[in-house]
């Protein structure tokens, strides 16, 4: 298994070091209690958190790759995702793949509708399907499911197990469901609000 | 024609007007009358110096004299904008962004109109250089307030949105196109509405001065439309200068949201 994101020495606002290898094909999965910065360390992965300390993708350190290219390949999909043009379909660059929609219960018509009419649950659907547009070497998943009826959740997890499995892409999970995390997790870690991670059991 | 002079006498019958309605509001409590009269008279002080000021100057022709009315009338433009921001930017950029915006527009439209329009003699001649500048940033001020105010409330409550549209593979000039466009629409809506407007719904109030001073109302008018078009441009100018500059202090190199570390929020 080759590493695909290496994580050394990242410090920010007075959190860490943290040191995390992610391997291709490769989920981990962070728990920790809430304020234990799970998500905060989401951010700073992508780089919208200022940090010391490297982030290598395949090699490249993160500060020699722009930042807007950096995030088309490190993607975070936060807990609550926002929509702020009228229709979906505006809120994509490239359009979803058919058959994605198909999986998640999705029907193409949704894409002309408008943002407003949207539930909670497709909107996190579509959300999904929004950070996947640029291919995504590496996924930040904050709670992608949580919203979701039991059917729809396992959907979510499938498309993107197969998403990360099929490319040799990775996935790092924040998730507060005990079972979900041991369905996809090859590694679990815990946070804790000292802001060290370690193995959990 | 004849020019009507006002005497002392006839601004008192006017003043009286302004009397009645802060005695009306003393009795019944309406808690205007001392604002109203403290306005009053500082109206009344301010004008008659500046008009002993602009008789002066007017007589002078002297370059020195004019460019120190110019840099105090910037000034006090420059801080008036500042004065009218919710979130303001800390340290000199405070003042420094909305002085340097109007600076950069009115100046260079000022220049233009005074050099190239009207070619005045001596280009700095006071008689124009004075209210032109005072009517550009009278006007261009209101437009840069506006617009830099909007500007920094929509970024301010949209982090949300911005972080997610970066995260989605944005750049930073992306993520706030909108709110950028937004922006500069609200700060120039109303000289829009005011060239729209003007001669149907209102006599501007510089070709009312004219016209009440006793000036042929065509030649007023050639005017009007010279202020109009130059505070347009000015307002446009402005506006765009202010936020480029704003936006650089929004993110920092990483095109990363880093509005607090240099903005009172």
């Amino acid at each position: 298994m080759k590493a695909l994101l290496q994580i050394n020495d990242l410090r920010f606002l007075n959190r860490g070091p943290y040191d995390i290898v992610l391997h291709e094909k490769q989920i981990i999965c962070l728990s920790g209690a809430s304020g234990a910065g799970k998500s905060l360390l989401l951010r700073a992965i992508c780089d919208l958190e200022p940090s010391d300390g490297a982030i290598t993708l395949k090699g490249r350190d993160k500060n020699e790759i722009p930042a807007a290219e950096w995030r088309k390949q490190v993607t975070w999909l936060p807990s609550e995702s926002l929509w702020w043009h009228n229709t979906v379909i505006e809120h994509f660059k490239i359009a979803p793949d058919p058959k994605h929609l198909e999986f998640l219960n999705l029907d193409e018509r949704i894409l002309q509708s408008e943002v407003y009419k949207l539930s909670t649950g497709e909107k996190q659907r579509l959300a999904i399907l929004r950070v996947l547009q640029h291919k995504p070497q590496v996924l930040l998943l904050d709670e992608p499911t949580s919203g979701l009826d039991p059917e729809n959740a396992l959907a979510a997890e499938n498309l993107l197990c197969d998403y990360i499995r099929n490319n040799s892409f990775s996935a790092i999970l924040v998730s507060h469901d005990k079972s979900q995390a041991q369905r996809l997790a090859d590694i679990q870690l815990e946070m804790s609000l000292g802001g060290t991670v370690k193995t959990a059991q | 024609m004849n020019i009507i002079y006002l005497s002392s006498y006839d601004l008192f019958i006017a003043f009286s007007l302004i009397i009645l309605l802060g005695l009306i509001s003393f009795k019944n409590k309406l808690e205007i009358h001392r604002p109203l009269f403290i306005a009053s008279i500082r109206a009344t002080i301010q004008l008659s110096l500046v008009g002993l000021v602009l008789n002066f100057v007017f007589t002078g022709n002297n370059f020195y004299f004019v460019a120190g009315i110019w840099l105090i009338m910037l000034s006090a433009a420059g801080y008036e904008v500042m004065s009218r921001q919710k979130f303001k930017e800390k340290g000199i950029r405070r003042y420094s962004t909305g002085t340097f915006s109007m600076f950069i527009s009115s100046f260079s439209v000022l220049l233009l109109t005074l050099a190239v329009i009207l070619n005045a003699e001596p280009w700095y001649s006071p008689r124009y250089a004075i209210p032109i500048l005072g009517m550009l940033l009278g006007n261009t001020m209101n437009g840069i307030a506006l617009g830099m105010n909007t500007f920094s409330n929509l970024i301010k409550n949209n982090r949300a949105i911005i972080e997610q549209r970066l995260s989605l593979g944005e750049t930073a000039d992306e993520s706030i196109k909108d709110f950028l466009t937004e922006s500069f629409k609200t700060g120039m809506i109303p000289i829009i509405n005011s060239m729209a407007a003007s001669g149907l719904v209102s006599l501007p109030g510089m070709m009312t001065g004219q016209i009440l001073a006793g000036n042929n109302a065509s030649d007023a008018v050639k005017y009007q439309i010279l202020i109009l078009f130059l505070i347009s441009a000015g307002t446009g100018f402005g506006i765009l200068a202010s936020l480029k500059l704003m936006k650089k202090r929004i993110f920092d190199s990483r095109d990363r949201y880093r509005m607090k570390d240099n903005f009172d929020i």
